[in-house]
């Protein structure tokens, strides 16, 4: 049974998103107040936003740990959000520390850019907590909004210009297709709350109905596929994935950091509460395989995922350009846990969640590595990285380290993210439609094969090219130690990761509707 | 005091006639015209239409503020930006690429398809032949919205000052030009 | 005529996100585009409102309207400002001419 709370109650429960919205604030009025040319500007700044996350953190440490809609059904507050705004507010730590040592936000402006980023953070939360048609679209332009300017964030950089107007054109297309799917949605069910909308997709699909209502049942799915368009947008899946290498390539790198790990996780959180615990008739996961339409929706996700991560692996073979790499790499891991998603059952949830909780922690080792190789040499393209291994091992290891957790080869986290979605996908190998989950998982497989061979590219230009020139490099310290411990987590979590499927397991608790 | 009464009257039908024509004759118009001052005078006139619609559904307050913000403000920064950078295109209808021209063209065709395929088949069906019935006498009005956005709608309400807040400051920071101060470092935006 | 119903709003509505997307992907002006976008974010307006009239029963169709209309103008300060940002660079919004980021 939902517990409803309405609006002056729910604030206790609301107490970190509180923190993040003083936070923004405060970092606006610091932006103002600290003096521009002031040695310790970045200082102030950095250890002002660190501490509004932390306080977030500890804020959310202490919140009580039970299910329930808040503000007269807006959002949700329950486990499975928990666990994402943690993984938010570690990516955003982690960002801001990153940001802080890096040569790409000039202390003028890297009082906005926090700003901007905690306003990000922020409109996560929300993603991963709406249960309102409405929060769910104004969520995502909390994301997108910010994100659109920080991508142009390079002041007289003509590449970074180009990115932002891409961004937000493919951004403005995709949230506009979703808005008229979420507007149809409304219309077949007459309701914006997804608690109500369940209850009465399910009436609307029940076989006594099945005869007259055969149109409403077409605009549910020219519906749905529109609001599809609007997730796979955020989580940069193939149809919609065209600004990923371009907005990558021009943003400033910690940014692109955080938007590859970020709001692709959130995008997973959206996707997974909207049609997993509400618009899924019958509860749970599995419910998805049957509802909505009559259409086999876990094919259709399986169908994208395997699309994703083909066309993702084989457009990134011949980039040479690092941060184009790591685009196309990334629209292949969100093919690869759209596997999860396709799966369709607690388990595929769960292989989601552990597989982003593990990719936010290589994906922004690699990107760390990328800038600290960048800030030596200067461009960021694969020839930079020849002779790493000579001029700096730690960094050559710790990013042959990464390079490797993503390709998924044990005894990293890599390999253990990977093999529960591959567990997930193959848990239906007896059930309906078993060969075709089977086919999903050998294109997975042999997409994993496609993608060593360009993570190994990376790795024999650090370990067997031969230097050019006499160049230093010397990463600043902070990134030393963060490069470590990335790469000792990974290491740590590949052989013995119980935690990661403790602690998801426990997050496995949806508000589910009424 | 609803003047466009909502029911099966024949000013009714003349009233949406003439709006819904407006508003698509503008949209057209919006899409083709070359000049992009032309394609923008057209997209307001299909606010404006568009507000006129809302109006025969009995959104009043919605109807003035599609007029004040839509084709008031939102418009205002259209021409601003049109006024700067007024470049017309080329070719109004080019589709880019041979893929992009066939996906787009399936893709409307198929919705197209679809839409009538619902309308011409589902006629007969409840919900969409629905005759419109005269509704309660505050419906649309101030007050009532008033009374919804400050008690089921708060959250988002609260939320989206701070999204606008969030986007004006965005905004200043991309538009200000980057000017190199004394010291060399940029000028500080925003 | 026959009485005025639901479908003749969804096809206005449909028809002007048909439009709009024809925008989006025919015009090469950056700023068409963003027009192309707001007759998308209308059509869905128009879908809000007339399904709040004619199914739900209630205002909370023409309250999400409203939002829309905010989120719309938030979208198209920063939309605008990123085209003046290039426009100041490159004196060009062509959007098929921004190719600085191809390979």
């Amino acid at each position: 049974m939902t517990i409803t709370q309405f609006n002056i109650a729910s604030a206790s429960w609301f107490r970190p998103e509180l923190a993040l919205t003083a936070g923004i604030l405060l970092l606006f009025l610091l932006d103002v107040l600290v003096r521009k040319q002031s040695r310790y500007r970045v200082a102030v700044l950095t250890v002002a936003a660190l501490a509004c996350v932390g306080v977030a953190a500890a804020l959310l440490a202490f919140q009580p740990v039970e299910s329930r809609a808040m503000f007269n059904g807006m959002i949700a507050s329950d486990p499975f959000a928990t666990f994402w705004k943690w993984l938010f507010l570690g990516a955003a730590a982690l960002t801001v520390l990153i940001a802080a040592r890096s040569d790409e936000f000039p202390s003028p402006r890297i009082g906005v850019f926090y700003a901007l980023l905690l306003s990000v953070v922020l409109g996560m939360f929300l993603m991963a907590t709406s249960l309102d048609l409405l929060m769910l679209y104004l969520a995502i332009e909390m994301v997108s909004l910010p994100s659109y300017a920080i991508a142009g964030y390079k002041p007289g950089d003509r590449r970074a210009a180009e990115a932002s107007l891409k961004y937000v054109i493919y951004g403005g297309v995709a949230s506009g297709i979703m808005l008229f799917g979420l507007s149809y949605i409304y219309g077949l069910v007459g309701s914006t709350n997804l608690t109500a909308l369940g209850v009465r997709l399910e009436s609307l699909a029940a076989p006594a109905s099945a005869g007259g209502q055969l149109g409403l049942r077409v605009a549910l799915m020219v519906a749905v596929i529109f609001v599809l368009c609007g997730i796979g947008y955020k989580i940069a899946a193939v149809p919609w994935h065209m600004w990923c290498p371009d907005v990558y390539e021009g943003a400033p790198t910690p940014f692109v950091a955080f938007l590859s790990v970020g709001p692709k996780a959130a995008g997973f959180a959206l996707a997974v509460r909207v049609f997993y615990s509400f618009l899924a008739s019958g509860g749970g996961p599995e419910g998805f395989a049957r509802g909505l339409a009559d259409v086999p929706w876990p094919a259709v996700v399986g169908v994208l995922s395997a699309v994703t991560m083909t066309l993702g692996n084989l457009s990134a073979l011949h980039q040479n350009n690092l941060k184009r790499l790591l685009a196309y790499s990334s629209i292949s891991h969100a093919g690869y846990a759209l596997m999860g998603l396709a799966a369709a059952s607690q388990l595929g949830v769960q292989s989601v969640m552990i597989y982003m909780l593990v990719y936010l922690v290589m994906n922004l080792g690699a990107f760390l590595a990328v800038i600290a190789i960048a800030q030596a040499t200067g461009s960021e393209t694969i020839a930079d990285c020849n002779g790493l291994s000579r001029r700096h091992p730690l960094l050559a290891v710790t990013f042959a380290v990464f390079l490797f957790s993503l390709t998924g080869l044990p005894p990293l986290a890599g390999f253990v993210g990977k093999w529960y979605l591959f567990v997930a996908v193959l848990s239906h190998y007896a059930g309906d439609g078993g060969a075709w989950y089977v086919t999903l998982a050998v294109i997975a497989a042999l997409n994993t094969a496609i993608s060593l061979y360009y993570y190994v590219r990376i790795i024999r230009a650090m370990f067997i090219e031969a230097p050019a020139g006499e160049l230093v490099v010397r990463p600043r310290v902070s990134y030393q130690i963060m490069l470590g411990t990335f790469s000792a987590a990974l290491l740590l979590f590949g052989v013995w990761w119980n935690p990661l499927i403790e602690w998801t397991q426990a997050s496995l608790t949806f508000l589910t509707r009424g | 005091m609803n003047y466009i009464l909502p029911g099966p009257s024949l000013l009714d039908k003349l009233a949406f006639i003439v709006l819904a024509s407006a508003v698509l004759g503008f949209g057209l118009l919006t899409v083709t015209r070359k000049s992009a001052v032309t394609a923008l005078m057209a997209l307001i006139g299909a606010c404006c239409a568009l507000a006129g619609l809302y109006a025969t559904l009995s959104a009043h307050f919605l109807a003035v503020l599609q007029v004040l913000v839509y084709a008031g403000a939102i418009m205002v920064l259209f021409i601003f930006a049109v006024m700067i950078v007024n470049r017309d295109d080329e070719q109004p209808i080019a589709l880019r690429g041979l893929f992009l021209r066939a996906a787009g063209v399936l893709g409307a065709g198929y919705f197209f398809y679809r839409l009538a395929w619902i309308v011409v088949r589902e006629r007969r069906a409840d919900v969409l032949a629905t005759s419109i019935t005269l509704p309660i006498p505050e419906y649309g009005n101030v007050a009532s919205i008033g009374r919804l956005l400050f008690s089921d709608f708060l959250f988002p309400f609260e939320a989206i000052s701070l999204l606008l807040l969030v986007a004006v400051v965005a905004g200043v920071l991309v538009a200000r030009p980057p000017r190199p101060t004394p010291s060399g470092d940029r000028e500080r935006v925003a | 005529m026959p009485h005025l119903t639901l479908s003749h709003f969804l096809v206005v509505s449909a028809l002007l996100f048909g439009f709009g997307v024809l925008a989006v992907v025919t015009r090469r002006n950056a700023v068409a585009v963003l027009m192309g976008i707001e007759l998308i974010l209308n059509a869905a307006n128009l879908n809000l409102v007339a399904f709040g009239r004619y199914v739900a029963g209630g205002i909370s169709g023409q309250v999400f309207g409203l939002f829309v209309i905010v989120l719309a103008a938030a979208e198209a300060a920063v939309g605008l400002a990123i085209i003046l940002a290039i426009y100041q660079m490159v004196r060009n919004i062509d959007t098929s001419q921004a190719t600085t980021l191809k390979e």
